[in-house]
């Protein structure tokens, strides 16, 4: 269960040239890695000041410059691309109801294909949305190849967003333990009961740090205008989903 | 009815949803393990051969046998080209492959479980089998360059 903790806090190695990028929530930006791995401190409060300004570009060049470097050989440059990107990739393939064994696929190929596409990106500041993209074809062939061979009922092997972490186990040293399990809980339940369409968009925008609007626009294959607005509905439909403002919130969604 | 969110609600509440995420569905650590590892794959200057047919595509699927037929793939690369057949084999995958135009070369097969060394004859044809499925890739190394090809999941 502590070992569940500590990869939770996802801590971010301290590469010089992410250090200034990773600015958009200080509870995540606190988290620093003591030798053995394991997050020191566990800073989970309100964002700050800055962390309200999600949609701020990375500081000029950090993300290419890692680009480059891995390309050229640096492993260590490789690992900050790997940290810094693992819960956007993480959260695009969330984002697609998959079995437990084809999300580790599309996992795999996304990041095994980007060890061959390095010196070929286009653009390296936006490797962001090359890997949003790359998760997403992969994840949607391979939904198609599924169809082909299994029944479209069968939804009983695909995990939802939520895996087998509970609220109770997740804030278990909490010090308002029981308030923010319940709290988390009942996040999770009405998040279960959003239409698809939210729940995809609002799974991406869940990653630490926030992924940009292109990243999302790739993810989804969603035209940057529309994701203001629907991200808004979203919202909006999740707050009132909490206070019980919907008769949909009996129903299950699916 | 209720007033429309604020900026500041909705930041509020997404960041509320992103703590979640991080306590109910982080990234396994396992994963990110392979993610690290995935870097000895990399060969720095590699040429990459780029996937130009999947008979698996959506654009091929009349043209081809189904998904119980061998899985056809063709990786381009400036200098050489390599095409591959994926085949059931009872224990795993076979795959049979070309190189063209046809030279020797060393030819690392790559899974997740890790590389095998194979060898083309100088009609750059080679074979190799009880292979896993999941993601693959290959890389040929003729003396004179190396190739990798693009990741696929067979």
């Amino acid at each position: 269960m502590i070992l569940l903790r500590a990869a939770c806090l996802a801590p971010y190695d301290e590469h010089p040239a992410l250090r200034t990028s990773v600015v958009h929530s200080d509870s995540v930006s606190g988290s620093v890695s003591d030798p053995a791995g394991d997050p020191v401190g566990d800073a989970f409060g309100a964002p700050a000041a800055d962390a309200l300004d999600k949609r701020r570009a990375e500081p000029g060049g950090t993300v290419s410059a890692l680009v480059n470097a891995a390309a050229r050989g640096d492993a260590t440059a490789w690992e900050a691309l790997v940290e810094r990107f693992s819960q956007l990739v993480w959260s695009v393939i969330r984002a697609h109801r998959l079995s437990d064994a084809d999300v580790e696929d599309v996992w795999q190929v996304t990041w095994f294909r980007l060890t061959s596409n390095l010196h070929k990106i286009k653009d390296p500041e936006r490797v962001g949305a090359w890997l949003a993209s790359t998760a997403r074809h992969e994840a949607l062939r391979v939904i198609r190849t599924n169809r082909r061979v299994t029944p479209v009922d069968d939804l009983d092997s695909v995990s939802s967003w939520v895996t087998h972490h509970s609220p109770e186990q997740a804030v278990l040293d909490s010090e308002q333990a029981a308030a923010e399990a319940e709290r988390l809980r009942r996040l999770a339940e009405a998040f279960d009961l959003m239409p698809e369409r939210c729940r995809r968009l609002l799974r991406l925008l869940m990653a630490t740090p926030p992924p940009s609007y292109t990243e999302v626009s790739e993810a989804l294959g969603m035209p940057m205008g529309s994701i203001g607005p629907t991200r808004a509905r979203c919202l909006d439909c999740l707050r009132k989903i909490m206070a019980g403002e919907t008769s949909k919130s009996r129903h299950k969604a699916r | 009815m209720s007033e429309p969110m604020s900026d500041d609600d909705m930041l509020r509440l997404e960041e509320e949803l992103r703590r979640a995420a991080r306590l109910l569905d982080p990234v396994p650590e396992r994963l990110v393990r392979q993610a690290r590892y995935a870097y000895a794959f990399h060969t720095v200057d590699a040429e990459l051969a780029e996937l130009t047919f999947d008979s698996l595509a959506p654009e091929h699927a009349g043209a081809v046998r189904g998904p119980a037929g061998p899985r056809l793939l063709t990786f381009e690369a400036a200098t050489l080209t390599v095409e591959i057949e994926v085949d059931e084999d009872g224990d795993g995958l076979r795959l049979t492959g070309r190189i063209s135009p046809p030279r020797a070369a060393d030819v690392d097969v790559r899974s997740r479980d890790g590389e095998r060394t194979v060898r083309a004859d100088e009609l750059g044809r080679f074979a190799c089998d009880g292979l896993a499925a999941g993601p693959f890739g290959v890389r040929c190394r003729t003396g004179e360059e190396t190739v990798v090809t693009d990741w696929v999941a067979i």
